[in-house]
């Protein structure tokens, strides 16, 4: 793995991409070729529903989001040295705190009410990476157990508080009350659909990227990610840094449930999160690690996301199919990286 | 099947090079399911419903399929501007889409589940209340007529209003018609876990528990497995489909939905001008009860004259959905 | 609540039949481990697993093809793993969690084109509980450990022949060398790369039986989330052990009877929302971990890549 600031540049860098990407599509089209459909007819018709409306462009820009602020909690995580599978609960906590500061927020105005939410969901997510940190930092204790352990609770308590205290009664269903028309995101593209939360994630990509690159707190995070005993000994507190990584790991995934509940659920709903913590995993090993790659990468895992949706109708591509597409791009990538090592 | 993305794509462009509110002469509909159509459920049933519009009203149908909550607001945008005119959401999850889909799309026509009556929807929504505790309340009358050892069982997943008002009709009918028998319940949290619903139903039957009333979906098998290893009869009942040939010895009832009733009357309606309303799906109006087997004659005749009462309102069932009543 | 509720012997017969997939795949995690390669694929292994014994059981009738498609599924992604852990070097908890997410893919996606799209779930029978003669007639322990079906003693045989190998054979104290410290192995001759292999592809068939467990002992269907966490407990479990199988099938029981325990608490007292005791399994593993790394000593190249020609 690079550690440097920025990726090698030029073809050099850029082909391993290339020829992933085409693998990956290859495996796309030979699942659609196994279900009995026509792969390029099928390959045409996942740029389209992706890109080729208003709409496909408008939901692409909407999966973007959470994808983004997902992966980029990763990246933070492994740029210290820690893997956050968690980001799934992250996401959970951020969007049960950003319903219920909503909830509380009822009768203030809208500059008010909106950041209260976002915040919250900073919060929350915050909250559900701090005991990770903590154990990590005083105790070693794996973080890896402690994060995916704890997306079970999360989703426990969602499902309390989505058929309990908050239940909206009249759907019958895990979801609660509406939140607030002020507590909601504005739009972007009122008519494809697209709300503002893309631009919040494209600024915590450039928050991300200045916290690590151009603040001593950074470097020092750096640091301990890529030689943890010898920033030790170059003074750097490292289980402070580890500890305090977690936490705003957990805040950029906890801004993306603020997100999906401000922006698009308008609720808190079982079932918002349908893995991307899993995809923000990849997304961050795709990207190496660099907050600004995580962009396009976030930007094509959900262009392949509403994509394949479409080969869902028409040749009953299974969901989980997508998993598959993108882990096997993945190894592609890493196996291409491993040749050059083993050489 | 790859004919209906090719309508999709046609009709995209066609609708893109057409001023807005040209509608296609003949009305299609589509479907959105939470879950595979496959699963011989809740989803399959939905399915069936569609393939019944489509053969009776002569509309043109389409379904999206495992569509998340998080997902569904897209694909129906995707129906919508591929000019499809009705638009369904099998179940209650999606009203937050309806209420916002419905007032953006003025011409198109929505429907959508729930557990009641909605107030303030939006005019172009048909809404469908589903009463399932009304036989779910049956279902625990056959529990406390068939039970030996007094103990019947309920084991639910996710704890949703309408499970909770299943549930509470199950006390109630255990109350009225044996009163010494009691009611052990699990919500195991998940509606297609059946290891969870296993090591619930593994749970009751140690407790003396020999009547378990269903109300998972996949989770379901893991219950026969339960029943089928334990030591004692155990009985079970399910709901959506007839499930009985998975364990013909265990089955008694099955509460069957048929969401066809509902769905085929809705669409007559939309066709017909009428573009909101409120279609109750209750005994006798979409549910049906099949006979009672594995258990004494003179307990299936008590038990279809109980079912023929309810359908009538005749017996008097309360609808408690926010809190879990214990009768003794 | 009286301590009768958490004695129960029907609760101990339901630990020890559901400890099987956490015995199975933290034995198998073990051996890995133990030579130096960190496997966190695991849950999307046992989920793979899960499917292939369905899928192969299904198709052929035959309890035994379904084992040994779980096994084989489980061999094929562990040696994917230790060739790009062993070979390319590269980051194993990188290449692990990818290979998670495709395991996790790949299992749905086989099981909807290989049963396609029908009304009704098909399933395969189940493996029903054998009585040992003699044994099972033992008061309490005859109903606990005798009368379960014929996983729970082949799991059991499992953790003891693991443990023989590995700490009562020359092979196993060669595994544990490679483990522990490669350069020395090296130099005494072990073929590092190879037992690497080996241990992968032994723990890997382990783990993809653990997956088959779960269609053929608890459910007849496979179903997407089968797994549910287990294979992520296994991982914790493996440490709870100190990275010994009987130690992990230790600490399986433990989480099985709490599991086991959630269920019967949720019947019988009201007072707690039952997603609160939903949670009990998995806030008693983070507890239970916490405890367990108290002087907890992993092998010494747990997860280090082996650079034959960087040694000092």
């Amino acid at each position: 793995m690079t550690t440097g600031a920025a990726p090698r540049g030029g073809w050099q860098a850029a082909w391993p991409y290339a020829g992933a990407l085409a693998i990956a599509l290859a495996v796309l089209a030979g699942l659609v070729a196994a279900l009995g459909g026509n792969a390029s007819e099928a390959l045409a018709g996942v740029f389209r529903a992706a890109f080729g409306t208003g709409a496909g462009l408008g939901q692409t820009l909407n999966k973007t989001t959470p994808l983004l602020l997902g992966s980029l909690a990763v990246v933070l995580g492994l740029r210290a040295g820690v893997f956050n599978i968690g980001v799934d609960g992250q996401i959970y906590a951020g969007a049960v705190a950003a319903t219920g500061a909503a909830f509380l927020l009822a009768d203030v105005p809208r500059a008010v009410a909106l950041p209260g939410v976002l915040l919250a969901g900073l919060a929350g997510g915050a909250a559900w990476g701090l005991l990770p940190g903590l154990l990590r930092a005083r105790m070693g204790v794996n973080e890896i157990f402690v994060t995916v352990m704890l997306n079970f609770v999360a989703l426990f308590l969602v499902e309390y508080l989505s058929t309990g205290p908050w239940n909206d009664p009249t759907a019958g269903e895990a979801i609660t009350r509406a939140i607030p028309p002020q507590a909601t995101l504005p739009w972007l593209f009122a008519r494809a659909g697209a709300h503002a939360g893309v631009l919040l994630a494209l600024a915590a990509a450039g928050g991300v990227w200045l916290l690590l690159y151009r603040t001593v707190f950074g470097y020092e995070l750096r640091a301990t990610g890529d030689n943890p005993s010898a920033a030790l000994v170059g003074g750097v507190p490292v289980a402070r840094v580890v500890a305090v990584a977690l936490v705003a790991s957990g805040a950029l995934a906890g801004l993306a449930g603020a997100v999906e509940v401000s922006g698009f659920h308008y609720r808190l709903i079982l079932g918002l999160s349908p893995g991307y913590g899993m995809m923000a995993i990849l997304i961050a090993v795709l990207s190496r690690r660099h907050p600004l790659l995580a962009v396009p990468a976030a930007l094509g895992f959900a262009a392949l996301l509403v994509g394949t949706d479409s080969l869902q109708r028409s040749v009953g591509l299974p969901a989980s199919a997508v998993f598959v597409v993108q882990a096997a791009l993945l190894l592609v990538l890493l196996a291409v990286e491993g040749v050059r090592r083993a050489r | 099947m790859r004919r209906v993305m090719w309508l999709l794509l046609v009709s995209v462009a066609v609708a893109a090079g057409l001023p807005s509110g040209a509608a296609p002469a003949r009305p299609r509909m589509a479907m959105i399911l939470p879950g595979v159509i496959q699963d011989a459920d809740f989803n399959a049933v939905g399915y069936q419903a569609l393939k019944e519009v489509q053969a009776t009203t002569g509309v043109q149908t389409a379904h999206s399929e495992q569509v998340a909550v998080a997902d569904a607001e897209r694909v129906a945008r995707e129906y919508l501007s591929a000019g499809y005119s009705i638009v369904a959401f099998h179940g209650g999850q999606y009203l937050t889409i309806v209420q916002k889909l419905a007032p953006l799309f003025p011409d198109a026509t929505f429907i959508m589940e729930s557990s009641g009556q909605i107030p303030n929807l939006p005019a172009n929504v048909w809404n469908i209340g589903r009463k399932f505790y009304e036989g779910f309340y049956v279902l625990g009358v056959l529990g406390a007529l068939a039970t030996r050892s007094n103990k019947v069982g309920y084991i639910a997943g996710i704890r949703l209003p309408d499970f909770v008002a299943s549930l509470n009709a199950v006390f109630q009918a255990v109350a009225k018609y044996n009163p010494r028998a009691e009611v052990l319940y699990t919500f195991v949290g998940d509606q297609n876990d059946p290891v969870k619903a296993r090591q619930a139903a593994e749970s009751q039957i140690a407790a003396g528990v020999d009547f378990i009333v269903i109300s998972v979906n996949l989770g379901t098998v893991g219950v026969i497995e339960a029943a089928r290893a334990a030591r004692r009869p155990v009985l079970l009942t399910t709901f959506y489909t007839d499930k009985s040939s998975y364990a013909p010895q265990h089955f008694t009832a099955s509460l069957l939905s048929n969401f066809g009733k509902p769905y085929v009357e809705v669409v007559r309606q939309i066709l017909a001008g009428r573009r909101s309303g409120y279609y109750e799906m209750r005994p006798g109006a979409g549910f049906g009860l099949t006979p009672p087997k594995n258990v004494p004659p003179e307990v299936s005749r008590r038990v279809q004259e109980v079912w023929r009462a309810v359908v009538l309102r005749q017996e008097r069932i309360e609808e408690v959905t926010d809190r879990i009543v214990e009768r003794r | 609540m009286s301590w009768e509720l958490f004695a129960d012997p029907s609760l101990f017969r339901l630990a020890v039949a559901m400890a099987v997939p956490l015995v199975l795949a933290s034995a198998g995690e073990v051996l890995m481990e133990r030579g130096g390669i960190l496997n966190v694929a695991v849950e999307g292994m046992v989920t793979l697993g899960a499917a292939a014994a369905f899928l192969a059981g299904f198709a052929t009738g035959s309890t035994w093809v379904g084992f040994t498609a779980a096994a084989a599924a489980g061999v094929l992604v562990a040696s994917v793993l230790a060739h790009y852990a062993v070979v390319w070097r590269q980051e194993q908890v990188t290449v692990g969690l990818t290979l998670y997410v495709l395991c996790l893919g790949l299992a749905s996606l086989l099981y909807r084109v290989v049963v396609g799209v029908r009304l009704s779930p098909p399933r395969v029978e189940t493996l029903q509980p054998v009585s040992l003669p003699v044994l099972s007639q033992v008061p309490v322990l005859g109903e606990v450990l005798f009368r379960q079906h014929a996983l729970v003693y082949l799991s059991a045989a499992v953790v003891a022949a693991a443990h023989v190998l590995l700490f009562r054979t020359a092979l196993g104290l060669r595994l544990r060398s490679v483990g522990e410290n490669p350069v020395a192995a090296d130099t005494v001759g072990v073929d590092v790369f190879r037992l690497r292999r080996a241990a992968a592809a032994a723990g890997g068939a382990l783990v993809g039986l653990a997956g088959a467990s779960l269609p053929f002992t608890l459910t007849g269907t496979f179903t997407e989330g089968i797994a549910g966490g287990r294979g992520w407990i296994a991982l914790m479990l493996v440490i709870f052990g100190r990275w010994t199988p009987a130690g992990a099938a230790g600490g399986a029981l433990l989480f099985a009877y709490v599991e086991a325990l959630q269920f019967k608490l949720a019947m019988t007292s009201r007072a707690v929302p039952p997603q609160f005791l939903q949670m009990l399994p998995y806030l008693f593993a983070v507890a239970v971990l916490v405890r367990a790394y108290r002087g907890a000593q992993a092998p010494g190249a747990l997860g280090k890549p082996y650079h034959r020609e960087a040694r000092a």
